[in-house]
């Protein structure tokens, strides 16, 4: 029971983190990045591909990879597209997001790729007679601390003011002085980085690592970000939270419905989508801003 | 002292082109009016300056530098703000996130500290609602909001698009009575308003622009004559 | 834009894919193979032209509605003796076990199932617009494949359905394409298919002049979902097999990437996408194989192929989001040069 608990709020965080990176982006371009997906799976395989070397320098690589790659595709396909119509943005994002899966195919071979990461946190502990998985306390623990930096980066800096600025009117900050590419920039590399955190969270659970090895946790948190609002970044987090939190227990609780768990999902947000476009959080539905 | 020079500026939105070549010059500590029914292009015209409507042909110079064409984060960091139409301010965000906001085009990151009190003593109000969500101010209240962003970048030039729009009477004359003071502590202003009476009276020059182009300018004592507005404001032959 | 019939819009096309067919297909077994899955993407590929290149409004869910043309088509025309013993197939309804048609009746309910599921989901989703349309549509795919892949009492769940009658000759999916094209084309220059693309260009007249999107579009929805259902079908009796994988993210990838490359608004953009993909991937695939093209043997890795088609898709919307037809017709002679 504890540890069920503990399943939801665990996998909530990490997709609280995945809907984060996306609402980042989704902020200041209006862009929903399919091709999140790949910059998780690229952390991953970075992983996977440095086992041997210390953690710390296996982690700070994978945020590097994953940043640069959020980077590349901003510059290379996004760019193009600031101020075109949202569903053309997003058909060019699950564009990248194929090519870089075939790519990877190309790279590392369609099977997974495996090794152990972070051996030390497979295991489980005792508290109190109740078992508890290492890999959930420190998946809790990191999404607290990585969350609370989001936070406080968002809430308490120049860049996270610009940030919420540019989410809410891009052309006035601009007219503010806000540089528009240094942002977005910014925003990009920051969801890159968040996309490495993710990677490694699940490649710790399960180190079999293919090239659509990021797409079902992207798929969720875009689920995620559309519960809890599309235009606030903490309406973003909290939907990702409850997304994975709630399939989590829906794991436990539907018993053999549980393989239809994700229908339930989609079900909801075509009817948020509908009800209530700006997320179950905003006091009124808002329009779409083009 | 010239500070904005705008020559022959063409410009519109896709197929539509909206200037025919509009020409003007706003000089130091000067206030300039732009006047003009509906659709004249007047928002167009400062979206043109400011770089957010693409050019077609024509240049802008602030302060004899050419920034035609320019980004417009470029462009304010260089000296030139605009209080857009309907004010925009973040409704979300506190007040003094929005003038931070604003300190965000300065090009002298010490004074900051130093413009953010000028404001404060130009509108006390915003003092007093520092720390309230930029939203909850009163309309008249957000338009100095709007202002004071604006100021905070210490600007050279400053444009202002329909200031008047949706405050009381009241309201506008205190607006402008502020804008006379910016304009005499050494900005060049230059107000767009639908609402001829409340520049023409204050500018030194006024435009009326019409159908994408600059029909006629008037002097503060070519605005008392009534006759003489009204013919400008519409045209003589009665379009 | 088109508004009245002209013959050679029509004729060119479907010349066009009647000549395809038969100089490829007579070929071998392998080009007949590849003529049928080509037109049976063909056909899914005018599904999402009709709706995506008439309104305008992306979707992603097309997906589902071959799914339920190719698992409805499938499942009755699998040999019940197959359906009785098949291991997987032991939970199915027994009334699906009970029911078994010919081809043909069984390409009818495809059509009907894709129509039935597109005109049911689209009361809803046809409130939407861009953004929201592409995700919600989306999350209707995400639903399709869930079902099918853990339900298996209306199909072999995550397993195959292998049994089903193929295509006996080249001329069945090629009478069934045409058929497909006739009904786009006339659709298109209806005046439902006229006042949607007249939605498209411009969203707010259309209210002013008293006529609901959401009713046209609705229309468009679910007779391209009925094509759809058709498309899907056909694809499952190229090969005699259906399994939902076949029908999820890649397969809808492949046939928005054809009517993109081509140009989703024109019944010429659909052909030329579809024949220009199919045409670079065979190349790209005997090079992957080293099989040499006119004498030559060029040798690229494999999954190149794929990589060329994402790429191009990629491009074709950053640089040239009209396709390559620019959403015009098929016309004989000089394209007229734009002064």
């Amino acid at each position: 029971m504890i540890q069920a608990i503990l399943d939801a709020v665990s996998l909530g965080g990490v997709y609280a983190l995945a809907a984060l990176g996306l609402g980042l982006v989704f902020g200041v371009m209006r862009l929903v990045n399919f091709a999140h997906a790949e910059l998780i799976t690229v952390a991953s395989y970075t992983l996977v591909m440095t086992h041997q070397f210390p953690l710390v320098v296996s982690m700070v690589l994978s945020v590097v990879v994953a940043s640069l790659m959020a980077l590349l595709m901003e510059l290379l396909a996004y760019r193009r597209l600031r101020g075109s119509n949202p569903a053309t943005m997003l058909i060019v994002s699950f564009g990248v997001s194929v090519l870089l899966q075939k790519i990877y195919e190309l790279v590392f071979g369609a099977l997974p790729r495996s090794a152990s990461v972070a051996t030390g946190l497979t295991g489980t502990f005792t508290v109190g007679g109740v078992s508890i998985t290492t890999a959930s306390v420190v998946t809790i623990v990191l999404a607290v601390v990585i969350l609370l930096a989001m936070g406080y980066l968002i809430e308490r800096t120049k860049l996270g003011l610009q940030l919420r600025a540019a989410a809410s009117d891009f052309q006035t900050a601009r007219l503010l002085g806000v540089r528009s590419n240094r942002l977005i920039a910014s925003a990009f590399v920051i969801s890159g980085a968040l996309a490495a955190v993710v990677a490694f969270v699940n490649v710790v659970g399960n180190p079999q690592v293919d090239p659509r090895f990021g797409l079902d946790i992207t798929i969720l948190a875009l689920v995620g970000i559309v519960v809890g609002g599309m235009n606030s970044l903490r309406g973003s987090a909290l939907g990702g939270f409850i997304v994975g939190a709630v399939l989590s227990l829906l794991n436990v609780i539907l018993g053999n419905g549980r393989v239809y768990a994700y229908s339930w999902m989609f079900v909801i947000v075509i009817v948020i989508l509908l009800v209530r476009p700006g997320g179950i959080l905003s006091k009124f539905a808002t329009k779409e801003r083009v | 002292m010239t500070l904005l020079e705008v020559r022959d500026l063409r410009a519109g939105y896709g197929k539509v082109d909206v200037l025919f070549g509009v020409s003007l010059t706003a000089s130091k500590g000067e206030l300039i009016g732009i006047v003009g029914p509906n659709g004249a292009g007047k928002s167009t015209l400062f979206g043109a300056i400011v770089g957010t409507v693409g050019l077609r042909s024509g240049s802008v110079f602030l302060d004899g530098e050419d920034i035609s064409g320019k980004r417009p984060e470029d462009i304010v960091r260089r000296g030139l703000s605009l209080v857009p139409e309907g004010r925009q301010i973040f409704s979300g965000l506190s007040v003094i996130e929005n003038l931070t906001l604003g300190l965000t085009g300065r090009r002298d990151k010490h004074g900051e500290k130093g413009a953010l009190d000028r404001v404060h003593d130009l509108f006390p109000v915003l003092t007093t609602h520092r720390d309230h969500q930029a939203g909850m101010l009163s309309g008249g209240q957000q338009q100095q909001l709007a202002i004071a962003r604006a100021l905070v970048a210490d600007p050279r030039v400053l444009l202002l698009d329909e200031p008047s729009l949706g405050l009381s009477p009241t309201v506008v004359k205190d607006v402008f009575d502020r804008l006379i003071a910016i304009a005499q502590s050494g900005t060049a202003v230059v107000i767009v308003e639908q609402r001829a009476h409340l520049v023409t009276r204050l500018a030194e020059q006024t435009h009326v622009l019409r159908a994408g182009k600059v029909q006629a300018t008037l002097t503060k004592e070519d605005a008392a004559d009534e006759a003489k507005l009204t013919a400008a404001y519409f045209g003589n032959s009665g379009e | 834009m088109t508004t009245r019939l002209r013959l050679q819009e029509l004729l060119g096309p479907i010349l066009i894919v009647i000549a395809f067919s038969y100089v490829v297909g007579l070929q071998s077994a392998q080009g007949l193979l590849i003529v049928q899955s080509t037109l049976a993407l063909f056909v899914m590929v005018l599904a999402l032209h009709v709706f995506v290149g008439n309104s305008g409004v992306l979707s992603f869910g097309h997906g589902a509605f071959a799914m339920f043309g190719a698992f409805a088509s499938g499942i009755v025309t699998t040999p019940s003796n197959i359906k009785e013993n098949s291991l997987q197939l032991q939970n199915l309804y027994p009334f699906l076990v009970d029911l078994n048609l010919g081809m043909y009746p069984s390409l009818l309910l495809a059509i009907a199932a894709g129509a039935l599921v597109a005109g049911l989901s689209g009361l809803l989703l046809m409130r939407l617009n861009g953004l929201a349309a592409g995700i919600a549509t989306f999350a209707l795919l995400g639903v399709a494949y869930n079902i099918f892949f853990y339900n298996n009492r209306i199909g072999p769940g995550s397993q195959a359905l292998l049994a089903l009658p193929p295509f006996q000759f080249l001329e069945e999916p090629v009478v069934l394409t045409v058929l497909v094209m006739l009904v786009v084309y006339l659709f298109g220059i209806s005046r439902a298919g006229r006042t949607l693309r007249a939605t498209r260009e411009d969203p707010l007249a259309a209210p002013a002049l008293g006529i609901s999107i959401t009713r046209v579009r609705w229309i468009a929805f679910t007779l391209s979902g009925a094509i759809a259902g058709l498309g899907g079908a056909m694809f499952a009796h190229v090969a005699g097999t259906v399994q939902v994988q076949d029908y999820y993210l890649p397969y809808t990838f492949m046939t928005l990437s054809m009517l993109i490359i081509g140009g989703s608004a024109s019944l010429w953009g659909a052909t030329v996408g579809t024949l220009l993909v199919t045409g670079i991937g065979q190349i790209l695939l005997m090079m992957e194989q080293q099989k040499p093209i006119l004498g030559i043997v060029v040798h690229i890795p494999n999954g190149t192929r794929a990589i060329v088609i994402a790429l191009s898709l990629v491009v074709m919307l950053l640089w040239r989001s009209e396709g390559v037809t620019q959403g015009r017709e098929f016309k004989i002679g000089m394209p007229k040069l734009r002064k």
